[in-house]
């Protein structure tokens, strides 16, 4: 694995840096003859071991991203076969709501459950920051037009 | 009346006032304008603000706060001629000029050399690695490995610039030996915890000016990067949308650190305190079960080393080191560092432009100098001048936690080559 590092020692790459090491003012160090030869080879195999490294890591991770989308694409086949009733999207009632009722705490407890299920249900995770009661622009409440929506979409 | 001049002329002699000179003065005033970094300009203020007193603190005379001389393996009295003389040069062999007499430190040190235990001994920039692992999300990573190349691009940096420390000797006014060249060089990763811990163990005489340049330039990352990037890309590559990033699954997540520490600490085990200690932070978040353990990681933890470090960073810039023309010649070749490397990752992001036909906007590869998220935000930002409606935020967050990882990986190389 160790390839670059392995040839810089095997060659005899390390005792030379080990010597140039070995002297104790910089001066010295450069007056080496193999100074420049040792300099350079310590960058380029410093960039290409890098280079290295994360190219096997890009490898590793494309090979079980294939992995985990032909699961995904499985999993979702399966959930698609079974289960066509599902619950009513109740994304849009995030941000609606009450601001001073008297049960309030049970009400924010409620529209966190239920955007934690949607959560969870995408695979994401969502924070509330704050939950206001819409306008009454609208006549119906947000969970009507989320059931009609739901009722509608499919025809 | 004897008794109260005695005690008087006593007093002034004991006073700081006695110690002082004109060296302490100029370190003070340094010290002043690093506060003002810190507090007006708020340059990484988290960590300057502390660097900044650290350095006050060590340069007003006398406090006995810290010892740079108990640092110095060369002043280690056990090193001495005459006592290798008396036949203890087998000990001295074994443990050569490298190392210290850590009880002499415990002896004599006073509350910052007893802090700065920790940087010498390598305890806090993997534990600030652990709490940067529990607050970093690399599902953008996952999602595009690919962004993995434009993270090692960027480390270019720090090789170009060790062959710049290299060919400035060459003038013969601060001439740096390897190790300094290399501690100087890391400044292009980008990443001050690696930056202090590859100088700590390669040259600590230099880690006060390496650790102000490293985290001046991150915070200078808003005004360094743009030119540059605006430099390299033309209009039309700097509008291209990039498509949506697929979802990453949370086992993807969970596999992720376990499998970078495996391959990467492998293949550069030098690495393995900065890559293992990151992944074990990411993993403990990922992984969703320690809750707690994350809480304190990313917090209290965090915060408790940052004021450890930050302080004793600063305390180790005395005079003598700090003022020399090394710490100009550390702040041009910093500045030639992050420069280099932000180029190395557009360029990468161009090639990778023209390969994809198109798809990858050259802009995410500045972001692969670490700098998180910094680099990523100064990505969106450049992008989004030229397309308003363009969101790249996400996909720099791919070359920017790549870049991490890459400039652990180049301390690692260089540690083994050079340690």
């Amino acid at each position: 694995m160790n390839i670059a590092l392995s040839l810089l020692s095997e060659s005899g790459g390390t005792n030379v840096i080990g010597r140039l090491q070995g002297y104790a003012e910089a001066a010295e160090q450069v007056a080496d003859p193999d100074y420049w030869s040792s300099v350079g080879i310590i960058s380029i195999t410093g960039i290409l071991v890098v280079f290295l490294i994360l190219a096997i890591l890009i490898f590793f991770f494309w090979l079980l991203g294939l992995i985990f989308k032909a699961v995904d694409k499985k999993k979702a086949a399966k959930k698609a076969a079974k289960a066509e009733p599902a619950p009513a999207a109740p994304a849009p009632a995030v941000e609606e709501q009450s601001s001073e009722d008297e049960d309030m705490e049970e009400i924010v407890a409620v529209i966190s459950a239920a955007v934690a299920a949607y959560a969870e249900a995408e695979g994401t995770s969502y924070t509330i920051r704050g939950i206001k009661r819409h306008s009454d622009a609208r006549t119906r409440s947000a969970w009507s037009i989320a059931g009609i929506t739901d009722n509608m979409q499919k025809f | 009346m004897e008794i109260f001049t005695s005690t008087f002329t006593g007093l002034i002699e004991t006073s700081g006032f006695m110690g002082m000179g004109i060296t302490n003065i100029i370190m003070l005033l340094l010290s002043f304008v690093l506060f003002y970094l810190a507090i007006v300009k708020q340059y990484e203020p988290l960590l300057m603000l502390p660097i900044a007193f650290g350095m006050m603190l060590t340069n007003l005379p006398l406090t006995g706060l810290y010892h740079p001389e108990l640092w110095n393996p060369a002043t280690n009295p056990y090193f001495a001629p005459e006592y290798v003389e008396n036949g203890a040069n087998i000990l001295v062999n074994f443990t050569k000029e490298t190392s210290l007499d850590y009880g002499r430190v415990l002896h004599d040190g006073g509350l910052l050399d007893m802090l700065y235990l920790g940087v010498k001994l390598q305890i806090y920039p993997p534990l600030i690695f652990l709490g940067i692992g529990s607050m970093t999300d690399f599902g953008p990573l996952i999602a595009n490995p690919k962004s993995f190349l434009l993270g090692a691009a960027a480390q270019g940096g720090i090789f170009f610039t060790f062959l710049g420390a290299c060919v400035l000797n060459l003038t013969g006014i601060a001439p740096f030996t390897l190790k300094e060249a290399a501690s100087i060089a890391i400044i292009g990763g980008a990443d001050g915890p690696t930056a202090i811990y590859l100088t700590s163990k390669l040259a600590p005489q230099l880690l006060g000016s390496i650790a102000v340049a490293a985290y001046s330039y991150m915070a200078l990352v808003p005004v360094i990067q743009p030119p540059i990037m605006k430099l390299l890309t033309t209009k039309k590559e700097r509008a291209v949308k990039m498509g949506q990033l697929r979802e990453v699954s949370k086992v993807e997540k969970v596999v992720f650190p376990i499998a970078v520490t495996i391959i990467v600490s492998l293949i550069v085990p030098s690495a393995a305190p900065l890559v293992g200690i990151l992944m074990f932070g990411n993993l403990m978040k990922e992984s969703g079960v320690c809750d707690r353990l994350v809480k304190t990681a990313q917090n209290e933890l965090m915060n408790i080393i940052t004021i450890f470090l930050g302080i004793t960073v600063g305390a180790t810039a005395v005079a003598d080191n700090f003022l020399s023309f090394k710490t100009l010649f550390i702040i041009a070749l910093g500045l030639i560092a992050f420069c280099i490397g932000t180029a190395c990752g557009v360029l990468l992001g161009k090639l990778m432009y023209l390969i994809s036909g198109g798809k990858i906007n050259p802009l995410i590869g500045s972001a692969g100098v670490s700098a998180v998220p910094m680099a990523a935000r100064v990505s969106q930002k450049v992008g989004s001048k030229e397309n308003p409606s363009n969101f790249l935020l996400m996909h720099a967050m791919g070359p920017n936690v790549a870049g991490v990882i890459g400039s652990a990986v180049a301390a690692g190389v260089l540690l083994s080559v050079l340690g």
